[in-house]
């Protein structure tokens, strides 16, 4: 194993690297940083690179890091549902994105809730959007969270005893998370989100090649008796479950207010188009990441480190203890921090999309007159606030299935597709249709996750499944409460469009644009 | 609907149609460097949509260049 203090000192000095870089970032093309759209957008003007960059780095977040290897490593290849998702999804994103994009820059909307209140006229429709979406973040925050935590705990492991050591390991994570988003906003995030993305390439290279010269190549990896079936392709009564995991996966990332940012962040819908088609090779690293927790099977030094810490926390721990096993202490320290800021920069860039929605699309309506000063003031801390909010998410799981959480947040932010996505084409959904969608589809999700984790009955023991048995065979539970959402949304639609009053105060709202 | 808009549609749906559909690749063999289909062709599918993606690109931008239509 390496040497923890080589570790710690490089991990250390690049820090201090990446917080200057951060904080010389918020000076970067200066704007007014007292504008909202400043902060939180960069002022519109980031190029199909930069683009590429930011959106790339809401995907490589602690998700691909941390949460589906350790998916992989503890229940087999249904986690792997990852990587058909990333393929799929920029094909849903190239679909909305430039519409939502051009709108955009041509009515000033700085979120998608500014989208379904123009469009829809309904203050009500787009303060549940946005509280939707505020909401629907933070499991997702708090999966970075874990991610960091599992870096720190890692490194400081020979310092003391496990449980000790992982909740300083906690305490610290939360404490970098909140002073980093106070001082850099956007710009800060997606310089920083360069330098992360350029290390995590390099780690993700070294080590994978590191990791199969240890092993001998894959045909050892997969003969290793710990391999099971179900590790090697998804045994048959998962299949139902691994497409639609997949499938809401891919329609869900770009509702994300995060990701809305980076659409709206670009410099024309071209260049949107052309950083979109490239991302899905950007999927190749999570990928390779998922088969850490395969290879790790095979290396004994990462498998006796991992048998310190108990089954419910030691899947999180797969990536970095397979960077501590095979690479060089200097290199380690290198991958450690990219893993760790892989967590960093992306809960940054959420916690700005959160603040941004709440200061603009619900105190804004009800303090119309609030100034551009202090709605920035009111943005930078409210998004230190709900940090502390998505730190509670982080108890409902047991570390491991940190993946959970993403999946959790999924099913809420899966029912802004109606409004945010297929509004953009149909207009013919009538406001209220669209409310009561959204709120079926949200109750529906949080039942059908109470029934299948069991809630209320002895073997409940925080988010352990996302899927849902149907006659169809187990389904992740986004799509089943987005279709039911879609249902009354397109059914409500039909039944409100005859009501004569309607008819007699819109003339022929033409579908389509 | 213009023949363009069909193609564009299809240049996004069968790329999704085809990594939906678990059933096609959940197979053992044949392996590649000992990775099981399973795996590689997922992998593979990463790089190959990117053909699609890109022509969808292409085709909106002269859509865009015509004007108004999209």
């Amino acid at each position: 194993m390496s040497d923890s203090t080589t570790v710690i000192s490089v991990f250390v000095v690049l820090f201090a690297i990446f917080a200057f870089l951060g904080f010389y970032g918020s000076r970067w093309r200066k704007g007014d940083m007292n504008h909202l759209h400043e902060w939180a957008l960069a002022g519109r003007r980031l190029g199909a690179t930069l683009a590429f960059f930011l959106v790339g780095a809401d995907l490589y977040t602690a998700y691909t890091f941390v949460a589906v290897p350790s998916g992989v490593f503890a229940k087999g290849s249904l986690y792997f549902f990852a990587v058909p998702y990333v393929a799929m999804t920029f094909a849903v994103a190239l679909a909305f994105a430039p519409k939502l994009w051009k709108l955009s820059k041509e009515k000033g909307y700085i979120t998608g809730s500014d989208f379904v209140r123009d469009a829809f006229d309904s203050r009500t429709l787009s303060i549940l959007v946005a509280l939707t979406g505020i909401v629907a973040v933070f499991p997702y925050i708090a999966l970075q969270i874990v991610g960091m935590q599992a870096v720190l705990t890692s490194m400081l492991a020979g310092f003391g005893n496990t449980e000790t050591v992982q909740e300083v390991s906690l305490v610290i994570a939360f404490l970098i998370l909140a002073a980093f988003t106070f001082t850099s906003g956007l710009r800060g995030a997606t310089l920083t989100a360069v330098f992360k993305d350029v290390l995590i390439w390099i780690t993700v290279v070294v080590v994978i090649a590191a990791a199969l010269y240890e092993v001998g190549g894959f045909s050892h990896v997969f003969s290793n008796p710990n391999i099971k079936p179900n590790y090697i392709t998804v045994p048959s009564s998962l299949v139902p479950g691994y497409a639609t995991l997949a499938f809401a996966s891919a329609i869900q990332l770009y509702l994300y207010p995060h990701a809305i940012n980076g659409i709206l962040s670009a410099e024309s819908a071209h260049k949107l188009r052309i950083s979109t088609s490239f991302l899905s090779i950007y999927g190749v690293g999570l990928a390779l990441l998922a088969l850490f927790g395969l290879i790790v099977y095979s290396v004994p030094s990462a498998m006796s480190f991992l048998s310190n810490f108990p089954a419910s926390s030691r899947g999180v721990l797969v990536v970095p203890a397979l960077i501590l096993a095979t690479v060089p202490s200097w290199f380690a320290g290198v991958a450690l921090l990219a893993v760790f800021v892989g967590g960093l920069v992306p809960a940054a860039i959420m916690a700005i999309a959160q603040a941004n929605l709440l200061t603009r699309n619900i105190i804004k309506e009800f303090r119309p007159n609030l100034s551009a000063s202090s709605e920035t003031r009111i943005a930078k801390w409210a998004s230190a606030i709900f940090k502390f909010i998505a730190l509670g998410f982080v108890f409902t799981v047991q570390s491991t299935y940190a993946i959970q959480l993403q999946l959790f947040g999924g099913i809420l932010i899966a029912q802004l597709f109606p409004s945010l996505f297929m509004g953009l084409y149909i207009r013919w959904f009538k406001k209220e249709a669209l409310t009561a969608g959204l709120i079926v589809g949200i109750l529906s999700g949080l039942y059908m996750v109470l029934v299948a984790n069991g809630f209320g009955t002895p073997k409940f023991t925080g988010l352990n499944s996302s899927l849902y048995s149907t006659p169809f065979g187990a389904l992740y539970i986004s799509v089943l409460s987005l279709g039911l959402n879609l249902l009354v949304t397109v059914l409500l639609s039909a039944v409100i469009k005859r009501a004569p009053k309607q008819v007699a105060v819109q003339p022929a709202p033409a579908a389509g644009s | 609907m213009r023949a363009i808009h069909v193609v564009m549609a299809l240049l996004l749906i069968v790329p999704i149609l085809i990594n939906f559909y678990t059933p096609l690749y959940n197979y053992v063999n044949p392996k590649f460097e000992g990775l099981p289909f399973f795996y590689w062709f997922q992998i593979m599918m990463l790089f190959i949509v990117v053909i699609p993606y890109l022509a969808f690109t292409y085709l909106a931008k002269r859509l865009d260049e015509e004007g108004g239509s999209s």
